[in-house]
């Protein structure tokens, strides 16, 4: 009993990065329609960008989110402004190409730059006891932060004047147009930020998991997965999704081996296309 | 028209006549550019034409290597036959899979294909008795270069030659339409699902049918080399090169793409992956039709769908 | 307000239908009957739902309720190509063109002749609405009434007996007017029907012989032009609050 519940809360931890990750997705479909199979390797850079300033500074990563978020932030802006801003309006076969395109063009220049030797990040380590569970500390941490970070988004796109610009593109971008918003800049501002948030679940994992070039691709994998439990352009879809999708893998790894725990994800994520592709909070498009 | 088919005649002979003259290395090259080409050419017939975009495309690549093998392995079958069940079986495999996955729309499918393609390969990892698991299986090691070779430019140019029946009939029109706009398709009583199930389940079948020989030739095979992303990729840079939806741009682009590959690959090894991503991007942006499209607006080729 | 009697010859056929979007109910209990061989006006104000009543008959969204009948098989839940097939086709308001195909291309991938014949149907087609010297131009490369003529090839090149026309008349000059009008009388004299919607009031009072008026979703009147001219309710509705 006490193993169950340290599974799923184990489960529970992991699915806030999760949601940190799904969340930027969400965003990024929400304001543009596009899906952008590129989020993984933007997590993947802010992973590495935690490991090295680890290892050549030997910066905590938490702390090094202040400096890898605004950098990330500045990679997604300039990414709007040059790459995908010119396939916002066109079909999202175009969209899902190009980003597919830059996806690779990532991985390969990571593969190129930094080798595909394995890093980690030795940041933290142990286990936190609480009665009888033990809470494993990197986790713990790590879903905090991410807490943290996804509250401060929410908080962001519901309170502020920026936030309340990139819903209203969301809604209708020619009504948002017509009521003087900048919607090129709303749109680079949201690619921005879901940048960021990939960045920093990246950060958060390079000590959670091994750090290496294709990582990305089982991310945005999982990230895909959350989003079809939870329902494309649902924030709170994502959260949910991401929790379900972090106890899902950790009874999964604790039952079998973590391949096949792997392919767990993988089996959920097609038989939710192909039972129920709008998720559970998706809107079934009229 | 005359000096095209001339052309792709004379290249087709010169292709033939390639192991009758030159050395081990440069039939095992050629080999490899021909299963690039069918592994193009077959990725095109689903994704070109109906714009059904499949990240997956490896996964019936995978499932031919691995029925020959087992076939070859477990079953004590001949080659030929082993070859024949991986076609099979991978055709079934787009036919089990297409029904459910083509009803997906556009991002869902891509990905859901992908995910696809890694929970087949996880299973191979898994099911050792069977498969070999990580470790891999090793078939008979026969030296069947030249043989196998023949096999790959049969499976090559079998593939291109359907997507020209198609591409020439009005069914090619088709699935055309279905890419142009699915529900207006619909509405004009294209029956769409029919006919996103067989273009995949054939594109499936080429593909299975490169990754049966592909084993039989290799003697050795595992999951991660026959499942590999880098097939998908590959298939998908070398189509939208040349042209997607076209016939010969999986051939143009598995073509110029072997070539670049192998001048890069002793020098700069890592770049293939990065360059690859940044050709699909500059394709998209710049030059949607490929190369074909260039040709075609400079007038050095017609405008036609038999191209 | 005159109600159409039902007989069984009716070709088209609805009855209660009703569709919702979210907490807006677009069509609410609509119900008519069409007889072939005529010309039948589908009007009403912005939002009164014509354009719902057609992507629920041809099958391009399903209905909440209600049922559609043609020549008295329910078709009610069938896809879009299966009602097709049966024989009822509809154009589109902006036209669904397939934009890198060409005019002929177009209506070879729509047509249902055997192979050898699907060009030379096409060609014939492309020649009875006039656009043979456009045949091999790309369809996004034509101008805006040639996109329309084409749409309206396109629609006929199965020999549907029932065609559902969307706005044909939008920002179509006069002389095209004229030409369409010549087809769908030509056409009907061959026993096809038509149900046409379109914001051209004086036109669709002139060409059709019975006009349905919706408005916000329900079923406002019902007859002939002449009598729903003089109908007060749908006066109010084009005009008033």
């Amino acid at each position: 009993m006490v193993t169950l519940v340290q599974v799923v809360v184990s489960g529970l931890l992991l699915g806030g990065v999760y949601a940190l990750l799904a969340g930027g997705l969400t965003l990024i479909f929400g304001v543009m329609r596009v899906i952008n199979l590129a989020h993984g390797e933007f997590l993947m850079l802010g992973a590495y960008a935690s490991f090295f300033l680890f290892a050549r500074l030997g910066l905590n990563p938490i702390l090094s989110l202040f400096l890898s978020m605004p950098l990330m932030f500045g990679v997604g802006w300039i990414a709007q402004r040059v790459l995908i801003s010119r396939v916002v309006r066109a079909p999202l076969l175009t969209s899902l190409l190009l980003t597919y395109g830059v996806s690779l063009a990532l991985t390969g220049g990571a593969q190129a730059t930094f080798t595909n030797d394995f890093r980690s990040v030795p940041f933290l380590s142990g286990a936190l006891n609480i009665g009888e569970l033990a809470f494993s500390v990197p986790r713990l941490v790590a879903c905090v932060t991410a807490l943290v970070l996804t509250g401060a988004a929410q908080f962001f796109l519901s309170r502020t004047r920026w936030g309340k610009a990139l819903r209203a593109t969301a809604q209708s971008a020619d009504v948002a147009l017509a009521c003087g918003i900048d919607i090129d800049r709303a749109r680079m501002v949201a690619f921005g930020i879901a940048t960021a948030l990939a960045g920093a679940a990246g950060t958060l994992t390079s000590f959670l998991y091994t750090v290496y070039p294709e990582m990305g691709k089982t991310f945005m994998l999982k990230a895909f997965a959350v989003i079809v439990l939870g329902g494309m352009g649902s924030f709170t879809g994502a959260f949910l999704g991401a929790l379900v999708l972090g106890v899902i893998e950790s009874t999964a790894s604790y039952v079998t081996t973590t391949q096949i725990a792997e392919a767990v994800i993988y089996i959920t994520l097609l038989a939710m296309l192909l039972l129920r592709p709008q998720g559970f909070f998706g809107v079934k498009e009229a | 028209m005359r000096i095209y088919t001339g052309f792709i005649g004379a290249v087709a002979v010169g292709i033939a006549l390639v192991p009758v003259f030159a050395s081990n290395y440069t039939k095992t090259f050629v080999l490899q550019a021909l299963m690039s080409c069918a592994l193009a050419a077959s990725w095109n017939l689903i994704s070109g034409f109906t714009g059904y975009v499949s990240f997956g495309h490896s996964a019936f690549f995978g499932i031919g290597a691995y029925a020959t093998g087992i076939a070859i392995v477990r079953g004590g079958l001949p080659a030929p036959i082993a070859i024949i069940v991986a076609g099979i079986s991978s055709a079934t495999a787009g036919l089990l899979f297409g029904y459910p996955a083509l009803r997906l729309r556009g991002p869902y499918f891509a990905v859901g294909m992908l995910g696809v393609a890694e929970a087949i390969r996880v299973w191979v990892t898994v099911a050792e008795p069977l498969t070999g698991g990580g470790k891999g299986l090793v078939l008979v090691p026969e030296d069947v270069l030249t043989v196998s070779y023949y096999a790959m430019f049969a499976v090559a140019m079998a593939t291109v030659l359907v997507t020209y029946r198609v591409a020439t009939l009005p069914v090619g029109l088709r699935l055309l339409a279905i890419r142009e706009d699915e529900v207006a398709a619909e509405l004009n009583g294209i029956q769409t699902t029919r006919l996103k199930i067989g273009a995949f389940a054939i594109s499936a079948l080429f593909a299975g049918l490169a990754g049966g020989i592909y084993a039989w030739q290799m003697s050795y095979i595992d999951p991660g080399t026959v499942f590999a992303g880098s097939l998908t990729v590959r298939a998908i840079a070398m189509t939208m090169l040349g042209g997607q939806g076209t016939v010969f741009g999986p051939v143009i682009g598995s073509v110029v793409l072997s070539g670049i590959s192998e001048a890069l690959w002793t020098r700069f090894p890592f770049l293939h992956t990065a360059l690859s991503g940044v050709l699909i991007i500059a394709i998209v942006l710049f030059l949607p039709g490929g190369i074909t499209q260039i040709l075609q607006d400079r007038g050095w080729l017609p405008r036609s769908r038999r191209l | 307000m005159t109600r159409p009697d039902r007989p069984t010859d009716q070709i088209l056929s609805v009855n209660r239908l009703t569709r919702r979007f979210g907490g807006v109910i677009a069509v609410n209990g609509v119900s008519f009957a069409i007889a072939p061989g005529t010309v039948t006006g589908l009007i009403g104000p912005n939002g009164s739902g014509k354009s719902t009543v057609f992507r629920l008959i041809s099958g391009e969204i399903p209905a909440d309720s209600g049922e559609i009948h043609l020549r008295g098989t329910a078709i009610t839940q069938k896809s879009a190509s299966v009602i097709n097939r049966l024989g009822l086709s509809r154009t589109f308001q902006l036209s669904r063109l397939y934009p890198q195909m060409t005019a002929t291309e177009n209506l070879v991938a729509v047509t249902r002749a055997p192979e050898g014949e699907a060009f030379a149907r096409a060609r014939d087609s492309l020649d009875f609405v006039g656009l043979s010297p456009v045949a091999d131009e790309f369809a996004a490369n034509l101008s805006y009434g040639q996109q329309k003529l084409l749409e309206f090839a396109r629609v006929l090149v199965n020999d549907p007996d029932v065609i559902l026309l969307d706005e044909p008349f939008a920002g179509v000059n006069p002389v095209m007017e004229e030409r369409l009008c010549t087809h769908i009388h030509g056409l009907r004299e061959q026993g096809k029907t038509f149900l046409i919607t379109d914001h051209e009031i004086k036109l669709i009072m002139a060409l059709c012989s019975r006009l349905i008026v919706l408005d916000h979703g329900e079923l406002l009147a019902d007859g002939e032009p002449a009598v729903i001219r003089a109908d007060p309710r749908v006066i109010d509705a084009y005009f008033g609050t």
